[in-house]
């Protein structure tokens, strides 16, 4: 108890700090692409790659940071965007619908799925409900290899249209590298705003412990269904904008190791906020990258690094503070940060 | 006695579902008693068994080379399972020490992420065995090689018979030979795989049920702290069960080299996580329901090939533990503990 | 405490920024891409401009041939080969340039789509970069072409047999092998003419690869009026097949046809034999390893057909196979070869376009390098190689092998073109 009492002790005092360092990121990360630096494609892309496993990570950190449900199919909301952009928006069938209005479809589609999935699992609890969702994640992955007459199998979709916005083709890594720093503002915002509502607190009390929220009176399935339907939604968009990005897709980008890599990231970031989830995404999807230097030992180095990162920091980069709740002046009981 | 053609297939794939079931018991029984003890999703468990298969290798390599597989071929095979179960139980005690202990207290999660590390580097340490072992014995003072060359190139070639990025092989003793029942081929491989498994788990049930030391592994794992009160070493007990655990993943290896010839370092991923499923079904913490889990998962793989396109058998089999997990949500036979919060 | 931590890490990350841009000193200041416009070869008016811009390296620094393969991971097997290749293609070009050192920078694409891009961007963005050998797998080239096109990076994959790897209409995209459309044509060709099957069970290992040699081969094989007895997948990385072994003989085929790789391909040789099938067993030039199918699957591999898309004995490839042997301590294991061929091929155009400006530069035309590969022939180690004008063979020779006496042996040798 001490311990998580030391944290809260820190982070109290320091929000402060943590607002400079991530402004500062924020205004250099969106400079960078501007700026006369060497190799300079190579680190938007890399970056943008980073920034598009944050918007992943924003969705599944409502699943497993908000709601408390372990989620190892996340790669299934991710494929299903991206696939139903791709269907509608390539050669394959020749159809060819404009990105912006696809970029809600292909969330909406994903957020269908995560509604499908949940309803039959939310009784499940833990260790149980990561299985299943390990099982879900991998039967979307079959299933998008073996529907050959929809999907193309194994040999993909390519030919995926590019977003155009005013007349502007969408067709360096700069523009989507924009257009993922776009997306991370709005869903941090939205997400900040959710955490902090009803349906947020209804969250918490639920990862805090999940009989009790019940018995106080929270619709735990309601609120549970709620979270798997939003986080599948941040999925399934972040799956249009990488189809259209890498104008090319094939199942196997959608393979248990991404949903283990977004499930990596944000635990690193703490589970706590979102803040955490784009140094841990930062951290863990850009660091493989930038090992290219170590060759041969690259992946070793990055499986060490992780052991080594959980030994000093269990908790990840910015651990969640624990709720403390008090009554506020007009009798209501509100989370803490509410205020802050 | 003949039998018609759909039940004469039947009776052929029950048999290699027993084999595959075997294997999967067999690496499950590491997942749920590592869970039982640590409530933690033993993630590296599947590189564990490649290192068993990779130790299993390269004795029997040794024992080839030497001329001994041929004088006596049963000693040099039992030598070989042992080497191949200790190199496993200790790598598996190895990473329980360095990479789960400094970090018991500190949540699932982020022992979950420590694994998914400490698979990383199973697998790429023995990829790159060769490479690192190039590069110690490279290692010059002045001009002088800090080694004899003879030693070099004679540690260089064993580090080369161990590991490396090519897929490796057994040699081929096990032989085709078999028998015929009620018309079904039934080869003398997969008896083999199919009774030791079964040997294995009886003795690691009595172990657990009536020993000393399984009685501390199953008190841990009701209540580590109490266990701790009443005189129980828990920590031992830990590595205890990593050291059984590991044995019972490194028997597998070395088997799947013995019977399939062919291994490589990614070799424990797949069925890793075909285990990982077979202990969930049979109620995770489980020894019974891993055993159990194990052979149903194996053979409703087998038998949905049957029926179905080949590769719809990862469907079925995934399907199968959905609704199993949603009508008995505590796995069949059920983990007798209540699951913590995350 | 805490936030400490966090600072370090941000040291360490600026570290490793600044540690892995060995191209900080070369690279131009505009930052924009490092391949220089039209314009800016004014420094010399004898250099021919280029539409696409020029490579332009300066004096003491080094000439570098990329290489975008898997390099770690279960596959690194096959990209370690691969540049093994490139190594020993640099060395006997004779390791320069006009005078410039010649480097291989190796970089892993994991046989992966997104990095795949990476490593295309991280090449497009090196000043240094000749061209690219690679990307091995399909997967990763489909999506990585599209930016070394856009950064007229020349890319000569030896591997890379899908049918779309071409299909795309760019002028940087050359192949060394044959696509996957004519090695199922000789398959069916030989399994029906030569050996007279009428029925055959295919099986694929569900990769870009596997699946659509498979499928082209099924529909080859009942236009020539066989019939396919079944059409199943596996999953890569299994050990046991014996289920889909015996589904597959359900149906009594003369003869199976498995698309896929060697590691797969070894285990289902072995289990089939173990099930008693006695028929064909024929793969595609993903099998053809000596020690990784015909060596590991030992007895049961006897007698079991490939296609390989070159020809193994084209002269040279002895002296190849003991230059190799003797650097690297062991036989190329399946790419090294087709890579020592694209490096050539790339090196001897460059060697033909290079010129060396007023300011002691070594400049190479970007447009004029893609132009010389393709207006060249060339005959390397695994054959005749000659481009037309999409980047494929225009003469493909595709031979048929058997393992008889333990040894991948070739049988017939067909050839398509002119």
């Amino acid at each position: 108890m001490t311990m998580i009492q030391n944290f809260i002790a820190v982070y109290a005092r320091k929000r402060w700090l943590l607002w400079v360092v991530l402004g500062l990121l924020a205004a250099a990360l969106l400079v960078m692409p501007l700026l006369p630096i060497p190799q300079k494609n190579l680190w938007v892309r890399i970056l943008g790659y980073a920034g598009l496993y944050i918007l992943l990570g924003l969705g599944l950190l409502i699943h497993v940071g908000f709601a408390g449900m372990l989620d190892l199919g996340f790669a299934a909301y991710y494929g299903i965007g991206a696939y139903t952009y791709a269907l509608l928006a390539s050669r394959q069938f020749d159809i060819h619908l404009p990105f912006w209005g696809m970029l809600l479809v292909g969330g909406l589609v994903a957020a269908l799925a995560g509604a499908l999935i949940s309803i039959p699992v939310l009784r499940l609890r833990g260790d149980y409900l990561a299985i299943v969702t390990l099982g879900f994640g991998e039967i979307t992955r079959l299933l998008l290899l073996n529907l050959k007459g929809l999907t193309n199998g194994s040999q993909g979709v390519i030919g995926i249209d590019k977003p155009v916005l005013f007349g502007v083709v969408f067709n360096t890594g700069t523009h989507f590298y924009y257009l993922i720093f776009l997306l991370i503002l709005l869903f941090t915002f939205l997400t900040n705003r959710l955490i902090q509502s009803r349906i947020g607190r209804a969250w918490l009390a639920i990862r805090e412990d999940e009989d009790v929220a019940e018995m106080s009176g929270v619709n735990t399935i309601w609120y549970k269904l709620l979270a798997f339907v939003l986080g599948a939604f941040i999925g399934g968009l972040g799956g249009v904008v990488f189809a259209s990005w890498q104008g090319s897709i094939f199942p196997d980008n959608f393979n248990l190791l991404v949903s283990i890599n977004v499930l990596c990231l944000i635990i690193l970031g703490g589970l706590g906020n979102q803040y955490g989830v784009i140094i841990g995404a930062l951290a863990l999807i850009a660091l493989p990258d930038m090992l290219r230097g170590f060759s041969d030992f690259r992946m070793l180095i990055f499986g060490i690094l992780l052991v080594v990162m959980m030994i000093l920091k269990p908790n990840g980069f910015l651990p969640r503070v624990p709720p403390r709740l008090e009554k506020a002046a007009d009798g209501k009981i509100k989370p803490r940060e509410d205020r802050a | 006695m003949t039998l018609s053609p759909g039940l004469h297939a039947f009776l052929g794939q029950l048999i290699n579902g027993l084999t595959v079931g075997s294997f999967y018991a067999l690496i499950a029984l590491g997942y749920t008693m590592v869970y039982g003890v640590l409530s933690m999703v033993n993630f590296a468990h599947g590189d564990i068994f490649m290192v068993g298969a990779y130790c299993g290798l390269f004795t029997i390599g040794r024992l080839q080379s030497i001329g001994y597989l041929e004088t006596n071929p049963v000693l040099a095979i039992v030598v070989t399972f042992m080497v191949g179960m200790l190199g496993a139980s200790l790598t598996g005690v190895l990473v329980e020490r360095l990479a789960y202990r400094p970090v018991r207290r500190a949540g699932r999660l982020a022992a979950l992420i420590s694994a998914i590390g400490a698979s990383i580097i199973l697998q790429e340490s023995v990829r790159l065995v060769p490479t690192i072992f190039k590069a110690i014995l490279d290692i010059k003072i002045g001009s002088h090689n800090l080694f004899p060359d003879a030693f070099i190139s004679g540690l260089l070639n064993l580090a080369k018979d161990f590991g490396g990025s090519a897929a490796k092989t057994y040699p081929a003793i096990l032989g085709t030979g078999g028998f015929t029942l009620a018309g079904v081929f039934i080869s003398y491989g997969r008896v083999l795989i199919v009774v030791l498994s079964l040997i294995i788990m009886l003795a690691l049930y009595l172990l657990v049920q009536y020993t000393r030391i399984g009685r501390a592994m199953r008190a841990v794992s009701e209540d580590k702290d109490t266990a701790s009160l009443m005189g129980v070493n828990v920590n031992r007990t830990i590595s205890t069960t990593f050291f059984i655990g590991s044995a019972l993943a490194g028997i597998a290896g070395v088997m799947v080299g013995l019977f399939y010839l062919q291994i490589r370092v990614d070799m424990g991923f797949v069925p890793g996580i075909k285990a990982f499923t077979s202990a969930v079904l049979g109620g995770i913490g489980n020894i019974p329901g891993a055993m159990l889990g194990g052979y149903i998962l194996g053979l409703v793989e087998v038998l949905s090939v049957q029926v179905l396109p080949a590769v719809y058998k990862d469907v079925v089999a995934f399907v199968i533990l959905i609704l199993t997990l949603i009508f008995m949500p505590n796995g069949l036979l059920g983990n007798r503990k209540f699951l913590k919060k995350l | 405490m805490k936030s400490r931590l966090i600072i370090t890490l941000f040291v360490a990350l600026t570290l490793l920024v600044s540690g892995c841009s060995p191209a900080a000193t070369a690279a131009p200041a505009t930052g924009a891409l490092p391949t220089d416009t039209p314009g800016s070869t004014s420094a010399s008016t004898s250099i021919p401009a280029d539409p696409w811009g020029n490579i332009v390296i300066p004096p003491g620094q080094s000439v570098k041939v990329g290489l975008s393969s898997a390099l770690a991971g279960g596959y690194a097997v096959y990209g370690t080969d691969m540049l093994n290749g490139v190594d020993l293609a640099i060395e006997k070009f004779g390791g320069s340039l006009h005078g410039w050192t010649l480097t291989s920078e190796g970089q892993d694409d994991g046989c992966e789509g997104a990095a795949g891009v990476t490593v295309a961007e991280q090449f497009s963005a090196d000043p240094n970069i000749l061209g690219v050998i690679g990307p091995m797998c399909s997967g990763s080239i489909v999506p990585a072409e599209d930016i070394y096109a856009a950064n007229h990076v020349v890319m000569i994959t030896p591997s890379g047999t899908a049918v779309a790897v071409t299909a795309q209409g760019y002028e940087t995209v050359f192949r060394t092998v044959p696509n996957d459309d004519l090695q199922a044509q000789v398959t069916v060709d030989y399994l029906t003419k030569e050996l007279g099957l009428t029925s055959i069970a295919i099986i694929d290992d569900q990769s870009i690869y596997g699946e659509g040699l498979a499928t082209a081969v099924k529909q080859k094989f009942e236009a020539a009026g066989g019939t396919v007895t079944s059409f199943e997948g596996i999953n890569r990385g299994e050990s046991d097949y014996s289920a889909v072994v015996s589904t597959s003989m359900t149906g009594s085929p003369q003869g199976v046809y498995f698309g896929g790789m060697d590691a797969e391909g070894m285990k289902l040789v072995v289990q089939f034999r173990a099930a008693n099938f006695s028929g064909v067993f024929f793969g595609p030039d993903g099998i053809k390893s000596q020690p990784s199918f015909a060596d590991a699957a030992g007895a049961a591999a006897e007698g079991a057909y490939m296609t390989f898309g070159a020809v193994g004995g084209a002269a040279g490839y002895d002296d190849f196979l003991a230059a190799f042997k003797a650097k690297f301590g062991g036989d190329p294991v399946a790419y090294g070869p087709g890579s020592y061929d694209a490096t050539l091929i790339l090196l001897q155009a460059a060697d033909r376009v290079a010129t060396v400006d007023a300011n002691g530069n070594l400049v190479i035309g970007r447009k004029a390098l893609a132009d010389s590969i393709r207006a060249t022939p060339f005959t390397g180690v695994t054959g005749h190689l000659e481009f037309d004008q999409s980047g494929d063979l225009k003469v493909v020779s595709i031979s048929v092998f058997q393992v008889k006496g333990g040894i991948i042996t070739p049988l017939k040798e067909y050839n398509f073109g002119q």
